[in-house]
C-alpha cells in the first residue's frame, strides 16, 4: 500500500528547510527528498577537492553555454547552505519594490517582509562582523575605500562562535565547529524533532500531478524508488526546480519556464602585495561596499578570497606563469565584484534532457563589470599594490529565475500561493521564484518567502496561524 | 580506486592526463611535477560525482592527449589561454569551446594537484607546503 505523505519537500536547501520547519511543527506528515549526501560537523570532506567533488553538483564545475561562468551549488543536505558563506541581508526597498513591479504581488513591502524576516531570523546566530574579526585582507579593503572616499559596512553572517584561531576558509566546505548558521544546525534539527523524515541521496527524475496526489519518481542508491504526497513542494533551487518543471514537460502550459535567469554574476580581482596578506587566514569575509552609487550603478564589492583550486582556476595561463602566480598566495588581496544583473539569461533541456543555461553577459552588464573592476583597480594601486589581475572567468552564487512569480500563467510559473499555475498540488517556494536578480544575497530572503509560503499552505490545510497581521491577511 | 586501479579510465587516458599535467604543472624549484606527486591516484574521487556523459567527454579528450605530439597540446594549451581574444567574428563558435577545454583540463589537474595527496613513497615537498597554505577550524577541545 501507498504511503502517502501530506508533503513531499524535494530539496534541502535554505528554502525547503525552513518550510519543512513550520509544516511538521504544525503536525504535518513532510518527507524530504535530497539528492546529495548527509554529512555532519565531524563527517565533512577534509580538503578542498573533496569537498567540490562530494558538497556540490558536478563538482562546483556546471557551466554556461558559452563556458564563461560557473554556477556553484550545493548538493548535500542543508543545500548551498553547506557550502556558501552565510551572509543574510534582509532585500532593501530597491529590490522589494522592483520584485512588486515586476510580479504585480503586494506582499513584496518592507512592512509585510519584516515579519517574515523577523520569524526566520529568531531561529538564527547573527554577527556583525567587527573590526577584531577583520583579516589583512579586509584591512586593506577598509584603507582602500577609505583614502578613496567610498561607504563601506561591516558583512552580517550566520554564525555561532567561531572561536580564536580558526579560519573560516574551511567552512566552505562545511563548518566542523557546528558554528555556521547552514540549515543542518538550525531549522533541519526543528525539523527532524518534530517528526521530519530525509531521504538523502534520492535524485528526483520526474514529478507527475495527479488529481488526487503527486507522484516523485527517482533513484535512491541505484535503485528506483517512487513516493506519493498530498502537496509536493519543489525547493531544489533555481537550477534543479526549473529542471523538474522542463522534465515534466510543462513548457508548453507555462511559456514563462525557464526565462528569466539570473545569477549575480561576479569576478575576482587579485592584487599582490610585497607584504604577506593571509588573506585565507581567519574571517576570510568581512566587510562590504555601502556606497549608494555602487546600488545605483549595479554592482557592489566584497572583500573575498578562496582556496588553492579556486584560485588556481582564475589566472589565465599555465606552467611556469601558473606557478609564479600561486607562489604568491599568501601576497594576494582580493575584491570580488557582484553585478546586480539586468538581462536575463534562459533555460532549456538539452536533447539528452541535460540542462542548458544559457546566460551570455549582456553589453549593459559588461558596462556594470567593468566599472566595478575599475573601482577594483583604483582601491588596490591607491594601497600600493604592484600588480593586479582581474580572472576572466565569472562565478555565479546566487542562481535565481526560471519559474518566476506573478498573477497570470502567460507571464509567470507561480502563483501568490506558491502554487504553480494549473496545478493545485505543485508549489514552489524557492530562489527560483524570483522575478529578477535583487543585488543583495539572497538566502535570507529565500527564507523569508518560504515562511510565507508555509503559511500558505497551512492556512489552506485549515491550521491556525498564530500570527494575527498573517491571519488579517489571509482573511481578507 | 578499485584495488589500485581507476575504475572510470584507462591507462591510456590516465597517461594523456599526466601528459598534459606535466605541462600545465612542470617540475620548477620547489613545484613538484604534476606526475611526481601521484596525485592522479585520487582521479576516481574527483570524478565519480560527476555526470557521466562529461566522464566520457573527459575521457575521449584524455585520449587524445596520449597520442598527439606535446607541441600540439602546448599549441592547445596557448590557444585556450587566449579563449577571450579570439577575433570577434569567431569568437562565438570558438570561445565557449576553448573555454571548456580550458576550465575541464585545469580543474581536473589543479584540483587533483591542490589536492594535497601525494603518493606513500613520494619524497617531494607537499604542494600545499611549496604554496604555504595552512588552514584550521575544528571544534573547541572539552576542558
Amino acid at each position: 500500500m501507498k504511503r502517502m505523505h501530506d508533503y513531499i519537500i524535494v530539496g534541502s536547501g535554505a528554502s525547503g528547510s525552513v518550510l519543512a520547519r513550520y509544516l511538521t511543527q504544525a503536525g504535518a506528515d513532510v518527507l524530504m527528498l535530497e539528492a546529495g549526501k548527509r554529512f555532519s560537523a565531524s563527517t565533512f570532506p577534509a580538503n578542498e577537492m573533496d569537498a567540490n567533488a562530494q558538497l556540490m553538483w558536478n563538482g562546483g564545475m556546471d557551466l554556461s553555454r558559452d563556458a564563461a561562468t560557473l554556477f556553484i551549488r550545493g548538493k548535500v543536505v542543508g543545500g548551498s547552505t553547506i557550502i556558501n558563506q552565510c551572509l543574510l541581508d534582509r532585500f532593501d526597498d530597491i529590490a522589494l519594490n522592483d520584485f512588486r513591479t515586476a510580479t504585480g504581488l503586494a506582499f513584496f513591502n518592507r512592512q509585510t517582509m519584516t515579519r517574515h524576516y523577523d520569524t526566520v531570523e529568531s531561529n538564527l546566530s547573527l554577527h556583525y562582523m567587527q573590526k577584531n574579526d577583520w583579516n589583512r585582507n579586509a584591512e586593506l579593503y577598509v584603507d582602500g575605500f577609505e583614502k578613496l572616499g567610498l561607504e563601506w559596512a561591516p558583512l552580517r553572517r550566520g554564525q555561532k562562535d567561531c572561536g580564536a584561531g580558526n579560519d573560516c576558509m574551511v567552512c566552505l566546505g562545511g563548518c566542523p565547529r557546528k558554528s555556521k548558521q547552514s540549515m543542518l544546525e538550525t531549522f533541519l534539527p526543528q525539523a527532524e524533532k518534530s517528526g521530519l523524515t530525509i531521504l538523502p541521496e534520492f535524485e528526483v527524475a520526474e514529478v507527475v500531478h495527479g488529481q488526487q496526489f503527486v507522484t516523485v519518481h527517482g533513484r535512491r542508491q541505484g535503485h528506483s524508488q517512487s513516493v506519493y504526497g498530498r502537496q509536493v513542494i519543489l525547493a531544489a533551487g533555481a537550477l534543479g526546480t526549473t529542471q523538474l518543471l522542463l522534465k515534466a514537460g510543462l513548457q508548453q502550459r507555462l511559456p514563462a519556464l525557464g526565462n528569466n535567469f539570473y545569477c549575480h554574476p561576479q569576478w575576482m580581482t587579485v592584487g599582490f602585495f610585497n607584504e604577506t596578506v593571509d588573506s585565507h587566514k581567519g574571517a576570510f569575509q568581512s566587510v562590504k561596499s555601502a556606497d549608494p552609487r555602487f546600488r545605483d550603478w549595479g554592482f557592489k564589492l566584497e572583500n573575498v578570497f578562496a582556496g588553492p583550486i579556486a584560485m588556481s582556476l582564475l589566472k589565465p595561463g599555465y606552467g611556469f606563469e601558473h606557478q609564479h602566480f600561486m607562489q604568491r598566495y599568501r601576497n594576494m588581496a582580493c575584491i570580488e565584484v557582484a553585478v546586480r544583473d539586468q538581462d536575463a539569461g534562459t533555460l532549456r533541456l538539452s536533447n539528452k534532457g541535460r540542462l542548458v543555461i544559457d546566460k551570455p553577459l549582456s553589453d549593459g552588464d559588461r558596462q556594470r563589470a567593468d566599472r566595478g573592476n575599475r573601482i577594483v583597480q583604483d582601491i588596490f594601486n591607491t594601497l600600493g599594490a604592484y600588480e593586479t589581475m582581474t580572472s576572466p572567468i565569472q562565478l555565479a552564487l546566487h542562481l535565481m529565475g526560471g519559474c518566476g512569480i506573478g498573477t497570470h500563467a502567460g507571464n509567470s510559473v507561480v502563483n501568490e500561493q506558491f502554487q504553480v499555475h494549473g496545478l493545485p498540488r505543485l508549489r514552489i517556494a524557492d530562489s527560483s521564484i524570483f522575478p529578477n536578480a535583487p543585488g543583495i544575497n539572497p538566502s535570507l530572503s529565500i527564507m523569508a518567502l518560504s515562511h510565507r509560503a508555509a503559511e500558505t499552505l497551512l492556512a489552506e490545510a485549515g491550521v491556525a496561524i498564530t500570527s494575527s497581521p498573517r491571519k488579517q491577511e489571509l482573511q481578507a | 580506486m578499485k584495488l589500485g586501479a581507476s575504475e572510470l579510465f584507462t591507462v591510456r587516458q590516465l597517461n594523456g592526463l599526466q601528459r598534459v599535467g606535466d605541462l600545465l604543472i612542470p617540475a620548477n624549484g620547489n613545484f613538484p611535477a604534476f606526475s611526481a606527486t601521484g596525485c592522479i591516484e585520487r582521479i576516481d574521487d574527483l570524478m565519480g560525482t560527476a555526470h557521466p556523459d562529461d566522464v566520457r567527454d573527459l575521457g575521449y579528450l584524455l585520449l587524445a592527449l596520449n597520442y598527439l605530439p606535446l607541441f600540439v597540446i602546448h599549441w592547445l594549451l596557448n590557444l585556450m589561454s587566449r579563449a577571450e581574444q579570439v577575433p570577434a567574428f569567431i569568437a562565438p563558435f570558438i570561445s565557449p569551446l576553448l573555454r571548456q577545454l580550458n576550465v575541464g583540463l585545469k580543474g581536473v589537474v589543479f584540483s587533483l594537484y591542490y589536492s594535497g595527496y601525494q603518493r606513500v613513497t613520494s619524497t617531494h615537498t607537499n604542494t600545499l607546503a611549496v604554496i604555504d597554505y595552512q588552514v584550521h577550524c575544528a571544534p573547541d577541545q572539552p576542558h
